[in-house]
């Protein structure tokens, strides 16, 4: 055992010495493995961020995690498809275990007039104690406040939306809509405050009011509601099929990719196009290291030939290469994982402001995005990324160690150094 | 009797590149006992070389029989030979052939390694070598820092470390200057005849032939010539 151990020791001091002869080489391929994993660890982390925020904003403000509404609500929102005893199942729905907050949402289309003009707008009603300190609009004003249930007529609007009914907080606004009667009806609203979120379609053509006074407007009655939005714990398990046994067939649960598809269509497919981009930088990364891995071997031929001259059996001189490869992979894993850790977290805990680079504001699916964007890493997306290019590096060796087996004895040695 | 360490019955070699066929060793008979201290001497292209890789298992013969230490090479597998070069035979290059990433005492420890050797007797034998070779003191420096003449000790303390039955030396001296030269052949000689190493040599250098003990003179692939050095003429 000991002298398999002694074995052991001299292959390691071989693969280690000889990966320090050409210092500069090493250190190039070091640098190469470890700014390859660092950058795909740094731009995973910054889309992870950018589609976390972006669900987070618009499932905030637009509905929830999870959406509980009349089965074809989805197919056309409006107060004819709102569902009814909504208090008690909201109670019932806040009181499951993995539920954070329970959310009542009427919506529907309006038309909002002031004396300079009117305006097609989606109007939201929601109830301002509930959203007071989680709805994006909230860090969002530019004048004026939130929402405040002792004024019931308040409204918040868009800057866009304020810029053409040349309004400002506390001027009147007019909206008329088309009640679950099929009838047109008003409701003068007060601007309470004026958000911009940085996309034209939220800034020009969003209000939200009050629960009471949309409900009135649209002619629902005080148990109905258009949705009830639920938001999750993050350790919530199960919740969507809880909460449909919960509602009953009468109703329907879905999930924030179904009740907003745009967004979830667009995270699809800007995150496959990540996962491509990031495979091509790793794909060059790994063909440097692979002209490297295989440039080493080459050069010691004659080294190869002597060391199995001596009687090494042509396994172990393998095992001593593929030991070098797995040397160089760890210290370059392990280089790019810290590079790439700190660089997220820089980025998570200061966040990146992207407002010079889109001044116009970011919009994703329909959704405006906040331009600063913080980076989210997790350990399992380092683990998983890590393991990816070190697992590369291992099959890139695999050629040159069999070519370090394969040496030509005689040939090799009448090359003399 | 001293026992009879390379037994060469008929051996035969050829290349085929292609079309073209050379006949390298064209049926080589010899044996060498125990303690030798033979040279193969001759022309380039004689099959000096070739018949050093021969008998070194670094290569087989085309025809006829060749036992090293009683074993026939011809049977055995490439595993097996490398065996054989492990337990038994110690080699000297002409370009020293070092393992320039270990210092002196852990490429003279090396083959010991191979072998599984104890490590207190590793210790104890990479130490009595370096010593024999005229290295005590120079245990831990790197080949790089080691003159042409200390490398090629190094390399003979790797090769007798283990106590082989046999160690083949190719051109030994032929990158190094003349006195440097012969104290290698001195150290040669006296670990032949203190440590009864039996050593087979190549060499053109006529200083050199006339110190080995015995001579075969290759030919065009044959021995032409077996016998002590002041019977040999050499052109």
């Amino acid at each position: 055992m000991s002298e398999r151990l002694a074995v052991a020791r001299l292959l390691l001091r071989l693969a280690w010495r000889s990966l320090w002869r050409n210092r500069r080489r090493t250190e190039i391929t070091l640098s190469s493995i470890a700014l390859g994993l660092s950058l795909a660890l740094f731009f995973g982390s910054l889309a992870q961020g950018t589609y976390e925020k972006a669900v987070t904003d618009a499932t905030r403000l637009l509905a929830g995690q999870l959406t509980v509404e009349t089965p074809r609500y989805n197919e056309s929102p409006g107060p004819a498809l709102a569902l009814s005893g909504a208090p008690a199942l909201r109670d019932r729905l806040q009181a499951m275990p993995g539920v954070v907050r329970v959310r009542p949402l009427v919506s529907a289309q309006a038309v909002a007039s002031s004396g300079a003009g009117s305006l097609g707008v989606v109007l939201i009603g929601v109830d301002p104690r509930i959203e007071r300190g989680s709805s994006p609009l909230e860090s969002k004003l530019v004048a004026g406040k939130f929402l405040d249930p002792s004024e019931p007529r308040g409204l918040l609007i868009g800057a866009g939306l304020a810029k053409r009914l040349r309004v400002a907080p506390g001027k009147k606004v007019v909206l008329t809509a088309t009640d679950v009667q099929g009838n047109v009806s008003s409701e003068l609203f007060r601007v309470s405050g004026i958000f911009r979120l940085g996309a034209d379609e939220l800034d020009t053509y969003a209000a939200q009011g009050q629960l009471p006074l949309v409900r009135k407007l649209l002619g629902l009655r005080e148990d109905q509601v258009g949705q009830l939005g639920l938001f999750l714990a993050p350790d919530g398990r199960d919740v969507q099929r809880k909460a449909q046994e919960l509602a009953g067939p009468a109703l329907a649960v879905r999930t924030w990719q179904e009740t907003m598809p745009g967004l979830a269509a667009w995270i699809a497919i800007d995150s496959r196009s990540n996962d491509v981009t990031r495979a091509l930088l790793i794909g060059l990364v790994m063909f440097t290291i692979m002209n490297t891995l295989l440039m080493s071997v080459l050069e010691r031929g004659h080294e190869f030939a002597v060391l199995l001259a001596l009687g090494t059996p042509p396994r172990q001189l393998k095992a001593q290469v593929l030991l070098e490869v797995v040397l160089l992979a760890v210290l370059g894993c392990a280089l790019g994982a810290l590079l790439g850790s700190l660089a997220a977290w820089w980025g998570q805990v200061r966040g990146i402001d992207l407002s010079g680079a889109f001044p116009e504001g970011v919009t994703v699916g329909g959704m405006a995005l906040d331009p600063i964007i913080h980076c989210k890493l997790s350990a399992f997306s380092v683990a998983k990324v890590t393991g990816l290019v070190f697992a590369a590096t291992i099959l890139l060796g695999l050629g040159p160690m069999r070519r370090a087996g394969r040496v030509d004895v005689v040939t090799s040695l009448r090359t003399q150094r | 009797m001293a026992k009879t360490i390379v037994r060469c019955r008929g051996v035969t070699k050829e290349y085929v590149s292609g079309p073209l066929r050379v006949q390298a060793l064209a049926g080589v008979d010899f044996a060498l006992e125990e303690g030798a201290f033979a040279t193969l001497a001759g022309p380039s292209g004689s099959g000096k070389s070739t018949l050093l890789n021969l008998i070194g298992g670094l290569d087989r013969p085309t025809g006829g029989t060749l036992e090293v230490d009683g074993v026939d090479t011809a049977k055995l597998s490439s595993a097996e030979l490398a065996r054989l070069r492990r337990e038994r035979i110690g080699f000297v290059f002409q370009a020293y052939n070092l393992i320039p990433v270990l210092t002196a005492a852990e490429n003279a420890e090396y083959v010991l390694l191979l072998q599984g050797r104890p490590e207190a007797e590793r210790r104890a034998r990479v130490r009595d070598v370096l010593q024999s070779v005229g290295l005590s003191g120079l245990e831990h420096r790197r080949p790089r820092e080691l003159s042409g003449g200390q490398q090629q000790r190094v390399a003979i303390a790797r090769a007798i470390a283990a106590h082989p039955a046999l160690v083949l030396a190719d051109e030994p001296t032929a990158n190094l200057d003349s006195k440097t030269a012969a104290s290698l052949m001195e150290l040669m000689e006296r670990l032949n005849r203190e440590l009864r190493v039996t050593f087979l040599f190549s060499t053109h250098d006529p200083a050199l032939i006339k110190r080995a003990h015995r001579v075969l003179l290759l030919h065009d692939g044959e021995v032409t010539h077996d016998g002590p050095p002041h019977e040999v003429t050499l052109s």
